[in-house]
């Protein structure tokens, strides 16, 4: 194994150069989105030249928009955001209408032909998905009510943007019943896959969850399976793998089992999305950039102001709070980097009677692109602080709230962690003490009795933050942890609040020990609790036998009864 | 751009539905991956594909080089070191010269003698919970398996250099030893700079991608192996409790990576010739016969009994992942001919299934094979049990754990006689130590039982709670009361009519453990006081 195909060094550049940026902005405190941005201009045509696009890279960006929008779909369980459908439809119509004709207005008025005008127009009006996501998730504000109304928008935007992806692949767009035909495929495809999708997570994939979830590396790669059967059908079907990949992740995102698959595939589109970003600065290049860099100036400062506000007015309507309101439109200010690959496709279109379209279009989008993208970036990072400075000047809007209650959190809980005998027969115990019980478990066997159980019940391994969040770790008054596995109780007693009451299992006195020192309240070690008793019997066997006998056929009894009815 | 898509889609689609089969059947993962690969060979298109797949070799050494801890590798290899560089070198002599002498050119006679050497490994991570395995058997299976991934990352080193001539191999040697002292070196370096960024997980996956591109870099341009590359690269990582966190986050890409190595590996394989059906079946022969048994009398020798022996040499009975990374580097570099790397996959996917089967039966082969000659140097050599002829009316206690020794000093105690049998020669060197009556031996044996008067004593308490010791000391004939320790009610049930008593050591607790948990929710003072006097016995026990 002496190739260096793959690793090969425009790949390890690229790679390397993320990394020590990416080191830089968590230091100085910046998104690392924009250390990944920055890797692709400095690496590409735009400063040193040395990285160009390759295979791999385009692969791997390719799959890291896949993946990220498949991490996308998990992240929406439908049950939570029912209420918010219709608002959020309804803003996304809106939105389009009203950021179309201010995205067209600004190049009219900026001096550029009908045609162009028009390119122009459908290249900025969307948002950057990727990039919201991303930075929201990062933030961990996702699941919040202003980063639900957002990403809503932005994946009905996503919709609206692969048809007009269609629109422009098409050979020809002088013949609307061809484009109409095209649209109305489009739609029956999406919602044939769409379907398929949600069915099969209903009926067919809890079957085979159930047998192979346990097995992490299995677990793993049915995951991936899953979204690559997604993909696959989309792209062959001429969909995007976006769409695919999002509707995998949706039916996932309905099953128990959605928080451990979110952790581990978080790893690997973290490790894709970086090249992903990093290779949109390895496609422009400089005689783009200079072409109209004043007019796309001019035209981001007013885009992001105006996109701002237009998304204020329409959440607003809707009877949002006034902060909802404004974080869900400060989070939407930035040109999409589709917007590029839009006006690549574009470019080579023949428009007949209208005449090519020009290169500098695809510079003057790339400009806008480049600047909108970490403005936005900046503003979705400090989107609260932000707030709180600018909050005053808000004060003329009512705060009507109509949304938002819906939304269900775990405060002042009781977790137990793993699901065992122990944890069956102390769980009335601590219904009877605490109103929200959650149970975070692993063993699929236990999934069907646990989704029945009146308990808040997450599938996972609580070593990993995503489960660790689902189950409000730092909200949490009880914490009972029968995992027995030291990492486990270590970010336990790291995260849970100071007044938190621990009780957590070891094998050995030295475990024990270390837990005691790190801060737990009890540390159960059933062995030496279960010889105590032992002990107990065995003194009496040695005394009077026949005592003995009586005390066990008790014990025989409950087990013979209780237990679990398996 | 598409075609990668689709090849990729065939291959994680085909390795989920194999892998649905063989979970079924409880059979390993590689073997269904391989599998895999034979299935969708037509649609794959190899040459990109296996670009990638080097990546997914890259990933499974790095993650094994992470997770090596080097203070517990050094307790752990030191136990094996001698039985294994004995079972290595016995095993490469015979297959070598054999291959040799039958006309295969010396570097295909190398390359199978070292696949046919070595067993299956990466096993790095069990390596973190080595002090925790109690088993002897299974320590000793660790321990062979460690330093043969040692050995092998060597002769990485060393092959990638055939033809072996001084003016390159010297050269090829030097740049490894290079490479892993700078991942040595850079190991405080890394770690600090990960504590540094608050250990974000996202930056802490790039900089573990980052040093393994860059030290794979450096190993290709350099013109050695990237495996020797990649295990620099996770030694430099390696350092708790960093580790971790590297674990963590690279696992899902290793996963992904290994994924794409092992199916189009399989997709390689076409349908054999006669001659490539021999090679194998010679590699079959000798990995699940030949070298058990070798391995067997080697650990014999060191002290070890038959039963332990015996488990821990046949557990180690199928070819190593390295073999499949050694035989596609092999074949690559032109070392060896299409059939002999056919032969090698296709003995590789044979043998890591019928090893799956293999290790479920091996205590029931092992009572049919135990009375013959080949199992063993006679067992009373080393048998060391120290009980009294006369004894009677005792209690015998079966494993001599946190426990059961517990139990066995209560009842010493209260001056009753007690025999405790156990196969670890640590837990026996400290049963000598305590002045306990001991049996050094398998419980699984009715031989060890008879030794310990099993027909005259009072009770029997089995503290082992594995399924078949549990069965055997129930079939014990004796009029002694017999108390089984179970894990679960479930499996409680079972024994339950069948014995005395079954001890669940949670179900004992329970009543207690509401107790506590009633009392700290209600009054802090009980929660003060619980903890301060079980924090102070604990670190006395300590």
């Amino acid at each position: 194994m002496n190739g260096i195909s793959l690793i090969a060094f425009d790949f390890i550049i690229l790679i390397v150069t993320a990394t020590i940026l990416a080191i830089i902005a968590k230091k100085t405190k910046q998104p690392p989105l924009i250390a990944y941005i920055l890797t692709g201009l400095i690496l590409g045509p735009v400063l040193l030249n040395i990285v160009s696009e390759t295979e791999v890279i385009k692969l791997f960006s390719k799959l890291g928009i896949g993946f990220l929008l498949f991490l996308l779909g998990i992240e929406m369980n439908i049950k939570e955001i029912k209420g918010l459908l219709k608002p959020i439809a309804s803003i996304a119509l809106w939105q389009t209408v009203l950021q179309t004709s201010l995205a067209f207005i600004i190049p009219l008025a900026l001096g550029f032909t009908l045609v162009e005008t028009i390119v122009i127009a459908l290249c900025t009006v969307f948002g950057a998905t990727p990039v919201v996501v991303k930075l929201l998730a990062d933030k961990d504000e996702i699941n919040s009510l202003p980063g639900k109304i957002d990403v809503g928008v932005l994946i009905l935007q996503d919709i609206y943007l692969v048809m007009i992806l269609a629109l422009f692949s098409a050979e020809s767009l002088t013949n609307i019943s061809a484009i109409g035909a095209a649209m109305g495929k489009f739609l029956v495809l999406v919602a044939v896959i769409g379907a398929i999708s949600y069915l099969s997570t209903q009926y067919f994939l809890p079957k085979v969850f159930k047998k192979i979830a346990e097995n992490k590396h299995t677990f793993f790669v049915y995951g991936v399976a899953w979204a690559f059967l997604f993909i696959g059908m989309s792209t062959y079907l001429g969909l995007s793998i976006e769409i695919g990949a999002f509707l995998a992740g949706l039916g996932l995102g309905q099953m128990p089992y959605r928080n451990e698959l979110k952790d581990r595939v978080r790893p690997l589109t973290n490790f894709f999305i970086v090249i992903f970003f990093s290779s949109i600065g390895l496609t422009l290049g400089i005689s783009n950039i200079t072409a109209y860099w004043l007019e796309a100036v001019i035209a981001s400062i007013i885009l992001v102001i105006g996109n701002f506000w237009i998304m204020f007015f329409l959440i607003k309507r809707q009877g949002f709070d006034k902060e909802t309101t404004f974080l869900g439109s400060i989070n939407m200010t930035q040109v999409s980097e589709f917007s590029l690959i839009v006006a690549t496709m574009a470019v080579g279109v023949q428009t007949g009677v209208l005449g090519q379209i020009g290169h500098d279009i695809l510079g003057y989008v790339s400009v806008m692109a480049i600047i909108t993208i970490p403005v936005s970036a900046y503003l979705i990072n400090y989107n609260h602080q932000i707030y709180e400075k600018v909050e005053h000047l808000f004060k003329p809007f009512k705060n009507v709230k109509r949304h938002g209650e819906s939304l269900k959190r775990l405060e002042n809980h009781a977790i137990i962690v793993g699901y065992n005998d122990t944890a069956q027969r102390i769980l009335p115990a601590i219904n009877y003490y605490f109103k929200q019980v959650a149970i975070v478990d692993r063993n699929t066997k236990n999934v069907d009795l646990l989704e029945k159980e009146p308990v808040e019940y997450i599938f996972g391994d609580f070593k990993h933050v995503e489960m660790r969040n689902a189950a409000a770790l730092t909200q949490a008054d009880l914490i009972i942890s029968f995992a027995d596995e030291k990492i486990v109780d270590e970010k336990i007693l790291e995260h849970c609040k100071e007044e938190a009451i621990v009780f957590q299992v070891a094998r050995d006195p030295t475990t024990a020990a270390e837990l005691y020192g790190l801060g737990a309240d009890y540390v159960i070690q059933e062995d030496a609790l279960a010889n105590e008793k032992m002990k107990e019997y065995l003194k009496t066997y040695l005394e009077n036998k026949e005592q003995f006998k009586k005390e066990i056929k008790t014990d025989e009894e409950s087990i013979m009864w209780g237990g679990r009815c398996d | 751009m598409i075609e990668l898509i689709t090849s990729l889609t065939a291959i994680f689609l085909a390795a989920a539905a194999v892998l649905f089969i063989f979970n079924k059947l409880n059979h390993p993962t590689i073997p269904a991956y391989l599998v895999a690969g034979i299935l969708i060979s037509s649609i794959v298109d190899k040459a990109t594909v296996m670009s990638l797949a080097e990546v997914g070799v890259a990933f499974l050494v790095f993650i094994f080089g992470v997770s090596l801890k080097l203070k517990k590798t050094e307790k752990v290899i030191e136990s094996t070191l001698i039985i294994t560089l004995g079972q290595i070198a016995a095993v490469s002599i015979i297959v070598y010269s054999m291959a040799f002498a039958i006309g295969f050119t010396i570097t295909e006679a190398v390359y199978l003698a070292i696949v046919s050497s070595i067993s299956s490994s990466l096993i790095g991570l069990e390596i973190m919970e080595g002090g925790k395995v109690k088993q002897a058997y299974k320590r000793i299976c660790i321990s062979i398996n460690l330093i043969q991934d040692l050995v092998v990352i060597l002769l990485f080193l060393i092959l990638a250099s055939i033809p072996l001539a001084i003016r390159t191999t010297i050269p090829n040697l030097f740049v490894g030893v290079i490479l892993l002292s700078i991942g040595i070196v850079m190991r405080p370096l890394l770690s600090n700079l990960i504590e540094n960024l608050k250990r974000s997980g996202e930056i802490a996956m790039l900089i573990a991608v980052s040093t393994l591109l860059i030290f794979t870099g450096i190993a290709g341009y350099a013109g050695i192996s990237i495996v020797v590359g990649a295990f620099a690269a996770g030694l430099a990582l390696s350092k708790p409790p960093y580790d971790e966190e590297v674990i963590n986050t690279v696992e899902p890409l290793k996963y992904f990576f290994s994924a794409i190595f092992f199916v189009s590996l399989g997709a390689l394989i076409v349908i054999p010739t006669i001659s490539t059906l021999l090679i194998a079946l010679g590699l079959i022969f000798t990995i699940t016969i030949l070298r058990p048994f070798i391995t067997l009398l080697l650990i014999q020798i060191k002290g070890y009994s038959k039963g332990t022996s015996y488990m821990a040499a046949f557990n180690m009975d199928q070819m190593s992942e390295f073999a499949l990374i050694l035989a596609i580097a092999g074949f690559t570099a032109l070392h060896i001919r299409e059939t002999v790397f056919q032969a090698i996959i296709l003995a590789a996917i044979i043998t890591m299934i019928t090893s799956a089967y293999t290790s479920r039966y091996l205590w029931e082969i092992y009572d049919k094979l135990e009375k013959y000659w080949f199992i063993g140097l006679t067992d009373k050599k080393y048998v060391d049990a120290k009980v009294p002829e006369d004894i009677e009316k005792h209690f015998i206690i079966g494993g001599y754990n946190e426990q059961g020794k517990e139990l066995a000093h209560f009842l010493i105690g209260n001056d009753q006689k007690v025999v405790i049998i156990d196969n670890d020669p640590e837990r026996i060197l400290e049963a000598k130590q305590n002045r306990v009556n001991y049996i050094y031996g398998d419980m699984m044996l009715q031989g060890t039982w008879e030794k310990a008067k099993h027909e005259k004593a009072k009770m029997i308490i089995q503290i082992a709670s594995v399924k078949n010791l549990l069965n055997k000391t129930l079939e014990l004939e004796t009029k002694a009361d017999k108390v089984l320790r179970v894990r679960t009610v479930k499996e409680a049930k079972g024994y339950l009519k069948k014995c005395t008593y079954v001890m669940i050591p949670h179900y004992l607790a329970v009543e207690r453990l509401i107790e506590h948990i009633a009392g700290c929710i209600e009054s802090e003072s009980y929660r003060v006081r619980l903890r301060e006097i079980n924090k102070r016995e604990m670190s006395w026990l300590k």
